[in-house]
């Protein structure tokens, strides 16, 4: 996705600025964030153009030196990232781990509260069931992972905004019901069966909150980046 | 890490005190920011000014000035002022800065209490 630098965009320094987004995506930073710098350093340039020199006799050079490279912009960016918070400066980490930990835990919890409300020990039935109910909740229970790491993947590569880990969220909101019934149909030794499917409020906790908590940190993460609705429109 | 963190910190102070100081006075934008320094400091400070953009995002993001945006000739400006935040960061900022001054200011003047050469 290349952006049109507004105005004098034709005397921007175009392979600056190419170099410039180029490595701003190498560093994981959003679409929306990139876009939003560039706008600001093409607005940048175009006031210097207009400070000093209203008949454009002013050497690109000289703009360029004033603004500033790609290096020294991104030498700050670096430095600025040291003081971010960990998700900001890995978001692979933060896209591909954090729902499957969510996931993960919410699961954990669903599998002792329920057992502690039937009394039983945790995983008894899983393991009990034999090797086919074993290998069946198992890989129930990978899927979901599966699907939001790859999906959180896709986020991080496309520098998307919120709306693919929303996608991921979602997925795995599906998946972890899913997984509850195929579990529940494994335990009960039948692949295919009806009797479970039906709701109940530790069902819901674990498909509702892990997706609220991934929307809510995706959405958090990438407000970090939001460009602000313009708001009044007038000429210099 | 946390050094490397900390210098960060003391070498990022001195623009932001310098940002939040301009900004005390009224909302600006990028390059308005960028001449108030040049301008009131007699060209003394000079940078690359596009690094100032990562440092007005930093801000934002830290709460410290809020934004608004405007097209003007057709292309988008944004422009930052002061939050509550801010100048309850402006007034910490200034009373460091002037304690630090100040303590160096005693140094070079060579004052009281320097230690005995042995």
């Amino acid at each position: 996705m290349r952006f049109k630098p507004y105005l004098t965009g034709q005397k921007v320094n175009q392979n600056q600025y190419s170099d410039l987004q180029r490595e701003l995506r190498k560093r994981g930073y959003s679409d929306r964030y990139i876009h939003r710098l560039i706008n600001e350093l093409t607005d940048h340039w175009t006031c210097v153009e207009s400070e000093s020199d209203p008949h454009g006799t002013q050497s690109e050079f000289t703009k360029g030196q004033r603004i500033g490279n790609s290096s020294q912009i991104l030498e700050v960016l670096d430095d600025i990232s040291v003081l971010e918070p960990w998700p900001r400066r890995k978001p692979v980490v933060m896209f591909a781990f954090f729902p499957a930990m969510v996931l993960l835990a919410f699961n954990l919890l669903a599998v002792v509260l329920g057992n502690s409300l039937t009394n039983t020990r945790p995983f008894d039935s899983i393991f009990l069931n034999g090797v086919i109910a074993t290998t069946i909740a198992w890989s129930s229970f990978m899927f979901p992972i599966g699907v939001t790491i790859a999906t959180s993947w896709l986020a991080v590569r496309y520098r998307a905004s919120w709306d693919l880990p929303l996608v991921s969220a979602l997925i795995m909101g599906i998946s972890s019901f899913l997984l509850i019934k195929v579990v529940h149909c494994a335990e009960s030794g039948y692949v295919i069966c009806t009797q479970s499917w039906t709701f109940d409020p530790i069902q819901l906790i674990c498909i509702v909150a892990p997706a609220a908590l991934c929307i809510v940190a995706s959405r958090w993460f990438n407000s970090l980046d939001e460009q602000p609705q313009f708001s009044t429109e007038f000429n210099e | 890490m946390a050094g490397k963190k900390n210098s960060k910190e003391f070498v990022q102070g001195v623009p932001e005190l310098l940002i939040l100081r301009l900004l005390q006075d009224r909302e600006m934008y990028g390059y308005e920011i960028v001449r108030g320094i040049r301008l009131r400091s007699h060209e003394a400070i000079q940078f690359a000014e596009g690094v100032i953009y990562p440092l007005l995002h930093l801000m934002q993001k830290r709460r410290l000035v809020a934004t608004r945006s405007a097209k003007v000739n057709g292309r988008p400006r944004i422009y930052y002022r002061l939050t509550k935040a801010g100048k309850k960061r402006l007034e910490a900022k200034l009373s460091d800065w002037n304690r630090i001054v100040g303590a160096v200011q005693t140094i070079l003047d060579g004052a009281e209490g320097e230690p005995e050469s042995i």
